[in-house]
């Protein structure tokens, strides 16, 4: 950082200023640039989550605002920014301003160490796996005293809920993420994706059994640490309402809404950078793509890709899965999950010390096949469900046709039957 | 600059502590130890201790304070306690100890200014082959003692429930 | 010592009146622990129209459009409750076509009434996804409904005779190709929905009511009929011509959980809706010719007398008790809701379970604030 630091004061012909002034500017810069950039990911993320419960729920989703309602992000800033920002009058008003604070930073900050690109991280850290653990962390905190300042007993539910759910999840997310630092020997983002490679047999995802299932512990721990269906209890809208934020409004609101996307652009690109081989290209090695800007620019892409993919995956359980009750959702991280995690870092363990090479590239060939078998087979089922859906409703509003069924009774043509046939309705 | 940084993280944690103390409202000074405590893993993180600073946010800021606000917000606690006069005596007793042990352990280190250890210091790999090599037998001692405080505690918790 | 002394005290919960998954205006009062209840108490009355008292007020035929209010997602139903009574008691004949036609609007209005209650069970369990399937399913029948008398939602269908509009064979077509859609529809749904691993843990074992509970609170129609009691009045104190069509009345076999649990309510309105297309397909195929509505005088006047008309709703029986004093207006009506009493069960229901739990059996009883409070 200082030295990047110093070539940027040489390169604007300052080197007159005093150091620590350049390092605190630069410092400020990249933290702003690192704002910005996840502020956009969390906006759009909104926009794609509409615009994917709509698919899923045969609607449209917005489409008014910019091309394919893509603008609708930055009208419902505007409007959230706009908006009064009402404190309940019973409520810890200090607390209450200040509830937002952790969360953003919490989930912004770990933005810090994610490796977008080759070159592209803002703060490569030695402990970065940890660093990520630990800074989002503190969004409980932020959800705890958003809970509590409201001085609402649904807030103050929902806060609890979600308190127990993140510090209960943590455990075998970090756990099943551990595997994968114990195989690279590192706690540096950088230096996991640099021991794997492009291609998806270099991955760690299908390194061996153990880090395949650690994957899917990961994953699953995860989508629960973010409060997402089916783990999204502490906003359970049919019976918290809206949980630890039901008293916010305006931007403070979202606040804790955006923090919520980060964090799934965050888990997924978390996941992206320990199982899935992160910026790496296959067939190009990391010296290749070092010398080369538009490699650079390739693996960014790539990295972009499989994040943007797992983000997908995390808005298409919302819109599928029902919601866990309290109970089981404990149930499920102690009683499965927990001890699942613990055998595959036990597993791993044992591998590393156990396994020769030879037998090592044995395994990853057999369980690349049997993970990329598994996944054909499920995107297979997903394609195969796509297009025997009983109603093929036709999302095209100006064509006015549709599907197989009996198109006068479409509901998406009903205005322009009813104007065909006005009249001959009532006989 | 690393002094500046040092004065200013050291007076957020010495206000974080102080505050802790004074505020009535018990979330408040949960609020103000959380605060403390991620000033303390600045400091760390100053000393080039990025592991130590790490675990610090994560199990004390993230997880012990949960569990204190937790514990605070649930059993909706008033602190309302009278100051006797034996409780001031004990008090000024218990801190005075305190605060000698501390002054007699730091006069040790004061004699030149604190400094950053050697390469890889406070680093993951530092860490674990102390904690692990040379003192696993006390850390697996440790480990068991917390096992034993945990089953305590369900057992009291179970008790109380039937 | 005084120092940091928890009060122990239970956690009071207003839920409602304005909640999402009270469906409508009501009103419950949690005594919980944070997660798990003592009790729920309802509170009812805050959607009190007065539809009672209005009767007391119409003509007898005027007070037909009232009945829709009593429910909006049955109206056929309290229509056709209402009618039977004054009928009985006026000994009006009601043509076998207009028979045929109640029977189908009754049934498709069956189905549009489960179809919310099933949809809305699984929007409070977390899937909201199924429920707008349904709603989109719901929007065919609707478009049927207003084909047939110009209202979706509304219907004042029924007259007291008979009913208000003939149907065109080309009504009847559209009808069969909506059942052929919509069979199939069910399928889907239950491939989407209830064999769905986390629906399921949701809804088995939650709440079970056994058979002596559910005849002791009064339980009616599929909430009955889930807890083992095979009781439907379209087979049992039969109605219309409902004994001239050949159905299969389905009873809560505990087929995932126990007989009575919130599964069993579920999965029997899934069922039942297979069982109301059946009847569809039954009444379309046996439509008779002729007329629609008998002759009824426009200003009926009754002597003194009292009838009471109950027909088999989405919510079980429906019940108009009608009592005239020979002048042209009803002296007292008074209206039996299966919702009103699944509502007193909750709060005996309620003990040991979780509020996530509540919201699934406010769901899978299908309490319905408007039958409820009238």
């Amino acid at each position: 950082m200082q030295l990047l630091a110093e070539r940027i004061a040489t390169w604007l012909g300052m080197e007159g200023l005093p150091r620590q002034a350049v390092v605190a500017g630069v410092v400020l810069v990249v933290a702003l640039v690192v704002a910005t950039v996840v502020l956009t990911i969390a906006g759009i993320l909104t926009w794609a989550e509409r615009r994917v419960a709509g698919r899923t729920q045969s609607r449209v989703g917005p489409n008014r605002v910019g091309p394919l309602g893509f603008l609708q992000w930055v009208a419902d800033g505007i409007k959230l920014i706009t908006k009064e920002d009402v404190i309940p009058a019973a409520a810890d008003r200090t607390l209450f301003r200040l509830a937002p604070y952790p969360v953003i930073v919490g989930i912004f900050a770990a933005f810090a160490s994610v490796p977008f690109g080759q070159k592209l991280i803002a703060a490569d850290l030695n402990v970065g796996v940890l660093y990520l653990m630990a800074i989002t962390s503190l969004v409980v905190v932020g959800v705890l005293m958003a809970g509590w300042a409201s001085n609402n007993k649904w807030a103050l539910l929902g806060g609890v809920r979600s308190a127990a759910q993140i510090v209960s999840y943590e455990v075998p997310s970090v756990l099943a993420a551990l595997s994968v630092v114990l195989l690279a020997g590192t706690l540096s983002l950088q230096g996991i994706i640099g021991k794997q490679g492009g291609w998806p047999w270099e991955w760690y995802l299908f390194y061996n059994p153990f880090t395949f299932v650690a994957f899917f512990l990961f994953f699953t721990s995860a989508v629960a640490e973010g409060n997402r269906t089916p783990f999204d209890l502490p906003e359970a809208e049919s019976e918290l309402v809206a949980g630890y934020n039901v008293e916010y409004s305006g931007m403070r609101f979202a606040g804790f809404f955006l923090g919520e996307f980060a964090n799934v652009y965050l888990l997924s690109a978390i996941a992206t950078a320990l199982f899935f081989g992160g910026w790496q290209i296959p067939g190009v090695t990391p010296d290749m793509q070092a010398a080369s800007p538009v490699w650079q620019a390739v693996g960014v892409g790539l990295f972009a890709l499989k994040a943007g993919t797992g983000a997908f995956v995390v808005l298409w359980l919302r819109w599928t899965m029902p919601r866990l009750r309290v109970d089981q959702l404990m149930g499920l991280c102690y009683r499965y999950l927990l001890p699942l995690s613990f055998a595959m870092l036990l597993g791993n363990a044992a591998y590393v010390w156990l396994v020769p090479q030879w037998a090592a590239w044995v395994v990853q060939g057999a369980t690349t096949t049997v993970g990329l078998a598994v996944a054909g087979v499920f995107v297979r089922r997903v394609f195969y469900h796509i297009r025997h859906v009983g109603d093929d409703v036709s999302l095209d509003l100006a064509r006015g046709e549709s599907g197989t069924f009996d198109p006068q009774l479409q509901v998406r043509v009903y205005g322009a039957f009813r104007r065909r046939h006005a009249g001959d309705s009532a006989s | 600059m690393t002094a500046t940084i040092f004065i200013l993280l050291a007076a957020l944690a010495v206000l974080g502590a102080v505050l802790a103390v004074l505020l009535p409202n018990a979330v408040h000074a949960a609020m103000a130890l959380i605060v403390m405590l991620v000033a303390t893993a600045g400091i760390y993180l100053l000393l080039s201790a990025p592991f130590v600073a790490v675990i610090q946010i994560a199990v004390y800021a993230g997880a012990i304070m949960v569990l204190f606000l937790f514990v605070i917000m649930l059993m909706n606690v008033e602190l309302r306690i009278p100051l006797r006069r034996w409780t001031l005596v004990a008090g000024t007793v218990a801190g005075g100890l305190f605060l000698y042990q501390t002054v007699h352990l730091l006069r040790g280190v004061m004699d030149d200014q604190a400094r950053s250890g050697a390469d890889g210091f406070g680093s993951a790999h530092e860490v674990s082959s102390v904690l692990f090599a040379e003192y696993v037998v006390p850390f697996e001692l440790v480990s068991v003692l917390l096992l034993v405080a945990i089953v305590a505690a369900v057992v009291l918790g179970k008790r109380e429930a039937a | 010592m005084a120092v940091a002394i928890p009060h122990r005290e239970e956690l009071m919960l207003n839920m409602g009146p304005h909640h999402p998954s009270t469906h409508g205006v009501l009103r419950f009062i949690l005594h919980t622990d944070g997660e798990v209840m003592r009790k729920a108490v309802p509170d009812v009355g805050y959607l009190h129209r007065g539809i009672e008292k209005i009767a007391e007020r119409q003509p007898f035929a005027g007070f037909v459009p009232f009945t829709d209010r009593v429910n909006y997602l049955e109206a056929i139903f309290a229509n056709q409750a209402y009618a039977l009574a004054v009928e009985r008691l006026a000994g009006i004949q009601v043509p076998p076509r207009a028979e045929y036609l109640r029977v189908i609007a009754a049934e498709l209005n069956r189905i549009a009434s489960h179809q919310i209650s099933i949809g809305s069970v699984s929007m409070d369990i977390g899937a909201y996804t199924p429920f707008l399937y349904l709603l989109r399913e719901r929007e065919k029948i609707n478009d049927l409904f207003e084909a047939l008398c110009g209202q979706r939602l509304t219907f004042n269908y029924l007259r007291l005779g008979g009913v208000a509009f003939d149907v065109k064979d080309e009504w009847l077509r559209r009808l069969e190709a909506f059942l052929d859609h919509f069979e199939p529809a069910i399928d889907e749904f239950n491939s989407l929905i209830s064999a769905n691993e986390i629906f399921v843990k949701r809804l088995a074992h939650v709440a079970p009511i056994s058979a002596a509970d559910a005849v002791g609170y009064g339980l009616v129609g599929p909430n009955l009929r889930a807890s083992g009691v095979d009781w439907d009045l379209r087979r049992d104190q039969p109605y219309g011509i409902y004994p001239e069509l050949e159905f299969d009345v389905p009873v809560g076999r505990g087929i995932r959980g126990e007989v009575g649990d919130c599964y069993d309510r579920f999965w029997l309105r899934v069922e039942e809706m297979r069982q109301s297309c059946r009847l569809l397909r039954q009444a379309v195929a046996k439509l008779p010719a002729g007329d629609v509505c008998a002759k009824v005088l426009r200003k009926l006047k009754l002597p003194a007398g009292e009838a009471y008309g109950c027909v088999e709703g989405a919510r079980g029986e429906l019940g108009f008790y009608v009592v005239t004093d020979g002048t042209d207006k009803p002296y007292r009506v008074k209206i039996r809701s299966g919702s009103f009493a699944a509502l007193s069960i909750i709060e005996h229901l309620s003990r040991g379970l979780m509020i996530a739990d509540l919201v699934a059996v406010i769901a899978t009883l299908d309490v319905l604030a408007p039958e409820m409070d009238r």
